[in-house]
C-alpha cells in the first residue's frame, strides 16, 4: 500500500464512523449510508486537490461532503420513489418528530441533547442530524432564518460548554 | 464592526455547515481575514463539530473499509489503463486537474486534520497588514477631507465679510469719508464709512503702512472739539473693519499710538484726518 492509501486508511480509521454515524441519520438506511460513505471516500481520494487549507479543518470538508452526499441521494431516491410510495419523504422531510425519536435519539444522541432548550434542540436535530438547510428549516417550520442560525449556534455553544466538545 | 454581535449572529455555523451563500461566503472569508478574533471562533466551531460527530459516531459495517479500498484499486486499474493509451498517442505532459489527486496535499490533508492550518494564520496576519494599511490611507483620506473643509471655511468667511462690505458700500446711509494724509509727501490715505442715523462705522485701511510689532494704529472722532477713541486697527486689511459706533462726529484721525491703544491720541503722530463735509 503506497503512502497516499495508508493517508486514506489512516482517515478512515480516525473518521470512518464518524462520518457513518452523520449520513446514517441523515438517510436512515444502512445500504444506501454504505453507498454515501463509499462515494464520501472516494471523492476524497479523487478530489483532495480541491480541499483548500486555507478555507477551514479537512474534518469539515469531510464533513460537508458526507451531508452533501448524504442529502443528494436522499433526494435522488425520493425522486425515484415518490411514484410508488412516499416512504423516504416522510422518513425526512414530513412529521419530523417522529422520525427523529426513532432515527436521532436512540442512538445515544438523546443524553447529548438534554442539557439543551426544546429549541435549541429542534434546530439542531433538523440541520445538523437530518440535513436540512437552515432555509428549509426557517419555510417550513416557520421559523425566521436569523432565529434558526442563532438556536444552532446556541446548541453547539452549550455542547460545547458542557461535554467539554 | 462589533464582533460580538457578528460572532453570535450565527453566521459562522452558517459558514461551516456550507449553508451561505457565495457572496455571503466572500463576506466571511474577507471578515476572518481582518479579525482574528473570529478566525478563532470559527477554528472553535470547526473543532466541536467534530468532536460532535466523533461522540456521536455510529459503527459503520465492518466490510466497509474493505470495499472502499477495492473500489480504489478499481479505479487506479482503469486510470493506468487510461494513461497508457494516451501516452501512446502524444508525449504530452498531462495537466494537472481538479480530478487527478494531488499527491503532495495527502500528508497536509492529515496534519491539518490534526492541528490548525498554520497557512490561514498567515493569510489572517497578510490580510491584517493590508487591512492596517487600508486605515492608514483612510487617515490620510481624512486629513485632506479636513483640510478641504478648513480651505471651504475660510472661503466661506471671506464671502461673508465681502457681503458685509457690499452692504455697507451699497448702503446711501453711509457716508463715505476720505482721510489724506497730514504729512503731503506722503500719499497715504484710508477711508471711513459712517451711518450718521445708526451711529455704525466702518473703515477701510487703505494704505497704510504697516507698522512694528509694539505699535498700532488709532482711530479718532472728534466730537464737539474733543477726540473720542473708535478701536485700533492693525494695516493690511483686505475688508472693512467694524470701528466703535460713533455720534455727533465732525472729523476723523488715525494716529500712530502704543500696541493697544491711547486715552488720548498721539497728535504729533496723526497719520491721517478727514473733514465730514
Amino acid at each position: 500500500m503506497n503512502r497516499d492509501k495508508q493517508a486514506l486508511s489512516y482517515l478512515y480509521d480516525k473518521y470512518g464512523d464518524a462520518l457513518y454515524g452523520i449520513a446514517f441519520r441523515i438517510v436512515g438506511n444502512e445500504d444506501v449510508t454504505k453507498e454515501v460513505v463509499q462515494d464520501v471516500f472516494l471523492k476524497i481520494w479523487n478530489k483532495i486537490g480541491l480541499y483548500d487549507a486555507s478555507k477551514g479543518r479537512f474534518f469539515t470538508w469531510m464533513l460537508n461532503l458526507t451531508r452533501n452526499e448524504a442529502i443528494d441521494k436522499v433526494r435522488s431516491k425520493e425522486i425515484r420513489k415518490s411514484s410508488k410510495t412516499n416512504s423516504i419523504d416522510n422518513y425526512v422531510y414530513k412529521d419530523p418528530d417522529m422520525n427523529t425519536q426513532s432515527q436521532v435519539e436512540s442512538i445515544g444522541v438523546r443524553e447529548l441533547m438534554n442539557d439543551l432548550d426544546e429549541d435549541q434542540q429542534f434546530v439542531l436535530k433538523r440541520v445538523y442530524f437530518e440535513g436540512f438547510s437552515h432555509s428549509e428549516v426557517s419555510k417550513e417550520f416557520n421559523i425566521p432564518l436569523g432565529t434558526v442560525k442563532t438556536r444552532l449556534r446556541a446548541a453547539l455553544k452549550n455542547l460545547r460548554k458542557k461535554k467539554n466538545i | 464592526m462589533d464582533i460580538e454581535k457578528y460572532i453570535s449572529s450565527g453566521i459562522l455555523e452558517s459558514y461551516v455547515l456550507d449553508q451561505l451563500t457565495d457572496q455571503e461566503r466572500a463576506e466571511v472569508d474577507m471578515i476572518l481575514k481582518a479579525y482574528p478574533e473570529v478566525q478563532n471562533e470559527l477554528n472553535q466551531i470547526e473543532e466541536s463539530l467534530e468532536q460532535l460527530a466523533l461522540n456521536t459516531a455510529i459503527k459503520a459495517p465492518s466490510n466497509l473499509k474493505g470495499d472502499i479500498f477495492s473500489k480504489l484499486e478499481e479505479g487506479d486499474e482503469s486510470a493506468e489503463v487510461q494513461n497508457r493509451e494516451e501516452a501512446k498517442h502524444a508525449p504530452v505532459i498531462p495537466l494537472q486537474t481538479v480530478n487527478k489527486r494531488n499527491t503532495k496535499v495527502w500528508p497536509y490533508a492529515v496534519a491539518a486534520s490534526l492541528t490548525v492550518g498554520l497557512f490561514s494564520s498567515y493569510l489572517a496576519y497578510d490580510y491584517r497588514q493590508k487591512w492596517k494599511a487600508a486605515s492608514k490611507d483612510q487617515l490620510d483620506l481624512k486629513t485632506s477631507n479636513q483640510l478641504i473643509s478648513n480651505q471651504y471655511d475660510q472661503v466661506n468667511q471671506r464671502l461673508n465679510l465681502l457681503e458685509n462690505d457690499l452692504k455697507v458700500l451699497g448702503n446711501i446711509n453711509f457716508e463715505k469719508i476720505k482721510m489724506n494724509a497730514i504729512d503731503e509727501t506722503q500719499s497715504i490715505a484710508a477711508n471711513v464709512y459712517w451711518n450718521s442715523t445708526t451711529q455704525e462705522a466702518y473703515l477701510n485701511t487703505g494704505n497704510l503702512q504697516e507698522l512694528p510689532e509694539e505699535k498700532q494704529y488709532q482711530l479718532w472722532a472728534i466730537v464737539e472739539g474733543a477726540p473720542v477713541d473708535m478701536g485700533v486697527f492693525d494695516a493690511g486689511s483686505s475688508y472693512l473693519l467694524k470701528m466703535k459706533d460713533i455720534t455727533g462726529a465732525s472729523m476723523f484721525a488715525v494716529t500712530i499710538e502704543p500696541k493697544g491703544g491711547s486715552k488720548n491720541p498721539t497728535l504729533e503722530a496723526m497719520q491721517v484726518a478727514g473733514k465730514i463735509s
